[in-house]
């Protein structure tokens, strides 16, 4: 569930970005900051809140192209 | 009041003395021993300690919420408003003043029941810096309490103070149609034959702050 409330935002983000301009609204520095929020709601079991963050990264590459990773 | 039975809670707000209103539907789920005057009033108590915080917690001081009222579509005899004042819990300040009152962030609420369309939310009260160029400002401290807010208006509202779950669901009613083609009407289920619900399993806000129309001055009450 918590993927998919995050996955909503990148493809809106995605969306977005189409229309106004990537650098224009900043579509990287919100996308960090979405990482930021979700990460930590995203740890299940074991796994591991750096984990969750570098998933969350991923799933931003996948949709939108664009590199987060530091 | 029976287990199955829908309620339609009603939050008012003013900002700017305008009138802001949002509508959330609950299922009953449980039948419960309560001390209230009836099931309506349990479910103002239930949302008003469990829900209503995380509201407030992302709109800003400058909008009040000044009554709740409940009523149990099935039966009339059932329903309860309460007089309150919470006001928002984010503080304007110079250079962070709060946004007309059709400025609102949205939340898209998706269910188990296909047949039924996606439920929207959208609340007022939002400040300059929550948001940056109309979008919301994902780097500050706002995200977070949006995030608890998803998590709220997925949940179910458990029993005060006993502290029992599941007692009212969260729902999207499907309208009843009524008419012919062409000037269609459409109303809330008045029994519970007419009742078809889809049970909301995640909430998630828009990135895109809302402009809503029907809160423009002249347009909105």
């Amino acid at each position: 569930m918590v993927m998919q409330r995050f996955l909503l935002k990148v493809r809106q983000l995605d969306t977005l970005s189409k229309r106004f301009g990537a650098e224009r609204i900043d579509v990287s520095g919100k996308l960090k900051g979405l990482v930021d929020t979700y990460a930590p709601l995203a740890v299940e079991g074991d796994e591991e809140l750096d984990h969750a963050r570098e998933r969350l990264f991923d799933s931003v590459e996948m949709f939108t192209g664009l590199h987060l990773h530091e | 009041m029976a287990v199955g039975d829908l309620y339609e809670l009603v939050t008012k707000q003013k900002l700017y003395e305008q009138d802001v209103f949002n509508v959330f539907h609950y299922e009953m789920d449980v039948d419960f021993e309560h001390t209230y005057a009836n099931f309506a009033e349990a479910a103002i108590a239930s949302f008003e300690a469990n829900i209503l915080p995380k509201i407030l917690a992302i709109q800003s001081n400058e909008i009040v919420t000044h009554e709740i009222s409940c009523r149990n579509l099935f039966n009339a005899s059932d329903a309860a408003t309460k007089l309150v004042t919470y006001t928002g819990g984010r503080i304007t300040a110079a250079g962070d003043r709060g946004l007309p009152s059709f400025n609102a962030v949205g939340f898209q609420m998706s269910g188990d029941n296909p047949a039924v369309r996606k439920g929207h939310k959208r609340f007022a009260g939002l400040k300059e810096l929550d948001q940056d160029s109309g979008i919301i400002a994902a780097a500050g401290t706002y995200t977070a309490p949006l995030a608890d807010c998803e998590d709220a208006l997925a949940a179910s509202l458990p029993s005060v103070p006993f502290a029992l779950s599941d007692l009212f669901i969260p729902v999207t009613v499907k309208r009843v149609r009524e008419g012919v083609a062409g000037a269609y009407t459409y109303r809330l289920p008045s029994t519970s034959g007419e009742k078809v619900v889809s049970r909301i399993l995640v909430a998630a806000f828009d990135m895109l702050v809302s402009s809503q129309l029907s809160r423009k001055v002249g347009v909105g009450i």
